[in-house]
C-alpha cells in the first residue's frame, strides 16, 4: 500500500497542466473540469490496468464542484495525489472531503497575499515608472509577480505530495493556516490603505474671492490633511459596496464618471 | 491595419488565457497594454497609456461576488485607440472604460457556455478512458480566447475610424472629465480590496498604512516592508495571545491608572 507509484515526472506533468486550469471555468462547477484535466496524469498512473468502473468513479470524483485560487491548485492536487495513493477504493470519500475542505481556506490565503497584496504592489510600482515613460516599469512588474508565482506552481505540487498529509494530520497545521491568513490580511490592509494617497487623485478648482487674497479651497483642505477627499471617496465606495453586497460595481464606476464630467464642466474639479 | 488588428486580437485572446490559467501577469492593464504599443510601433505612447490604465484599475480583480469590468480588452483597445487617434491617455481612458464595461458581458456569456462542456464531460468519462475530456477543457479555453479576440478585432479594425470620429466630436470638457474620473476610479478598486479584508480590528492597520504614505511619503516598497513587519508583530502578539485572551483583556483595563 505504501509503495510510491507516483513519480516526480507525474507531478511535473500535473503542474504543467495547472497552467491551463481555469480554461473551462463555468458558473455551475467552476474549475472542476480543469482539475480533472490537471489530475489525469496522476490518475493514469494509479489506475493503470484497473477495472473500468473504478476508473469512471475516479474521474467522477474529480469532476465535482471545485473552486479555489489558481496558485493553490498545484499544492492541493499534490496533496490529493498522496491521499489517492494511500487509500483503498472504499476510502475514496476522504480524498474529496480533504480536497473540498482545503479550497476555501487556501483561496482566502492566496487572495489576500497575492491578489490583494502582491498585484497592487507590483502594479503600482510598475505603473508609476510607466507613466514617466520608463520601460523598467512593466519589466519590474512582470518579475515581481512571477518571482512569487513560479515557486508556488513549480514546487507546490511536489511539496503538497510530500508534506501535505503530515501538515494536515496535525492540529497545528490548520491553526497555522488561520494565523498566516490573518497576518496576510494585515499586510493587505496596510498596503491597500497606503495606495489611497498615491493612486486616487482629485483637485478642487473652487476659489473664494479674487486675486491675491483669494482662498483656494484645495489648499485649505490640504492644510487640514493631504488626501482628505480621496480618503473620503474610498470610504464612501467601501460603504456602498458593503451595503450593496458587492453588486453594482459597474453602476458605481458609471456614477463616478458622470459626476466627474459634470463637476469638471462647472470647474469644480480640475 | 488588418494584420495589426489581427495580431492585437490574438494578443487579447492570449491575455485572456493568462487570466484563465497561465497567470504570468498579462491579465493586468500595464502588461497587456504595453505589448500593444510595440505592435503599433509606438512603444513609448503605449507604455504611458498602459501605465495610466493600470493605476485606474489597480484594485479591480475578479474575486468573490464581484463582477468587475473586463480590464483586458479595455486596456488593449484603450491603448490601441489612444495611439491610433493620436489623442493619448484621455482617449485611452474614455475608450478603455467603455469597452471594458461592454466586454464584461461576453465574459459572462463564455462562462455560461462552458457549463455545457462540463455536462458533456460527465457523459464522456463514462467511457472509462483517460484524457477523453481534454478537448472539452481546451474548448473552454477557446471560448474565452474568442470572447476577447473577436470584440477587440472589431473595435480596432472597423471601430477605430468610427471611434476617432466620435472622439473628434466629443467636446474637450468631456474628455477632461473622463481624465479626472480615471483618477477617482481607483477608489472603487481599493474599496473592493478593503471590503474583502476589513475585520473589526483591521482599522488600526488601515490608519497606519494610510499615514505611512500620506504623511510620511514613503514609497510602495518601503511601505511593503513595514507592512510585512507589522504582519509579523500581529502574528506574535494577537495570534499567539489568543489562548489567554482573557488575561490580556484584564491588562488593558488596568492600563488607565494614572
Amino acid at each position: 500500500m505504501n509503495e510510491r507509484k507516483i513519480t516526480k515526472s507525474d507531478i511535473n506533468k500535473m503542474e504543467a497542466r495547472c497552467f491551463f486550469v481555469q480554461n473551462s471555468h463555468n458558473y455551475e462547477r467552476m474549475i472542476s473540469l480543469g482539475i480533472l484535466h490537471a489530475f489525469t496524469p496522476i490518475l493514469k498512473k494509479l489506475y493503470a490496468g484497473r477495472p473500468k468502473e473504478e476508473i469512471v468513479a475516479a474521474q467522477k470524483r474529480h469532476l465535482e464542484y471545485f473552486n479555489t485560487m489558481p496558485m493553490m491548485v498545484p499544492f492541493i492536487l499534490g496533496l490529493s495525489a498522496s491521499i489517492e495513493e494511500n487509500t483503498t477504493e472504499d476510502e475514496k470519500d476522504s480524498v474529496v472531503a480533504i480536497k473540498t475542505s482545503l479550497m476555501g481556506p487556501l483561496a482566502g490565503l492566496g487572495d489576500s497575499l497575492l491578489n490583494f497584496t502582491l498585484f497592487p504592489i507590483a502594479g503600482s510600482i510598475g505603473a508609476s515608472l510607466a507613466i514617466q515613460g520608463n520601460f523598467l516599469g512593466p519589466i519590474l512588474m512582470f518579475l515581481l509577480v512571477n518571482i512569487v508565482y513560479m515557486p508556488l506552481r513549480l514546487l507546490g505540487g511536489h511539496w503538497g505530495y510530500k508534506k501535505g498529509s503530515e501538515l494536515l494530520a496535525s492540529d497545528k497545521g490548520k491553526s497555522t493556516l488561520d494565523k498566516i491568513s490573518n497576518m496576510a490580511n494585515v499586510l493587505g490592509v496596510v498596503i491597500t490603505a497606503s495606495l489611497i494617497p498615491t493612486t486616487v487623485k482629485i483637485t478642487l478648482g473652487l476659489n473664494f474671492g479674487e486675486g491675491e487674497g483669494a482662498i483656494v479651497l484645495q489648499q485649505m483642505l490640504d492644510n487640514i490633511m493631504p488626501s482628505l477627499i480621496p480618503l473620503a471617496i474610498v470610504m464612501l465606495c467601501y460603504y456602498l459596496l458593503k451595503k450593496w453586497q458587492g453588486k453594482y460595481v459597474v453602476s458605481l464606476i458609471l456614477g463616478i464618471i458622470i459626476i466627474s464630467v459634470a463637476l469638471s464642466y462647472f470647474g469644480i474639479l480640475i | 491595419m488588418l494584420v495589426k488588428a489581427l495580431i492585437i486580437a490574438i494578443w487579447a485572446g492570449v491575455c485572456t488565457l493568462d487570466q484563465r490559467g497561465l497567470h504570468l501577469g498579462f491579465r493586468k492593464p500595464l502588461l497587456a497594454g504595453v505589448v500593444v504599443g510595440f505592435i503599433l510601433g509606438e512603444p513609448l505612447e503605449g507604455l504611458i497609456i498602459a501605465g495610466t490604465l493600470e493605476l485606474m484599475w489597480l484594485g479591480t480583480n475578479a474575486i468573490g461576488a464581484y463582477q468587475p469590468p473586463d480590464v483586458i480588452s479595455g486596456s488593449i483597445v484603450g491603448v490601441a485607440i489612444g495611439i491610433i487617434s493620436g489623442q493619448g491617455e484621455a482617449a485611452g481612458v474614455a475608450v478603455g472604460i467603455t469597452v471594458a464595461l461592454l466586454v464584461q458581458q461576453l465574459d459572462m456569456l463564455a462562462t455560461t457556455l462552458n457549463v455545457f462542456l462540463v455536462h458533456k464531460a460527465d457523459k464522456v468519462i463514462e467511457s472509462g478512458e483517460f484524457d477523453k475530456i481534454n478537448y472539452l477543457h481546451y474548448l473552454g479555453g477557446l471560448n474565452y480566447f474568442l470572447s476577447r479576440a473577436i470584440p477587440v478585432f472589431l473595435c480596432i479594425y472597423f471601430g477605430s475610424s468610427l471611434i476617432e470620429t466620435i472622439l473628434a466630436a466629443v467636446p474637450e470638457w468631456v474628455l477632461n472629465g473622463l481624465t479626472i474620473a480615471s483618477k477617482i476610479i481607483p477608489a472603487v478598486g481599493l474599496a473592493m480590496l478593503l471590503s474583502m479584508m476589513m475585520k473589526k480590528n483591521m482599522w488600526i492597520f488601515f490608519l497606519i498604512g494610510f499615514s505611512l504614505s500620506n504623511f510620511m511619503g514613503l514609497s510602495t516598497i518601503a511601505t511593503a516592508i513595514i507592512a510585512f513587519s507589522l504582519a509579523g508583530i500581529y502574528g506574535l502578539i494577537v495570534e499567539n495571545g489568543k489562548k489567554d485572551s482573557e488575561i490580556i483583556l484584564d491588562d488593558s483595563t488596568g492600563g488607565y491608572d494614572l
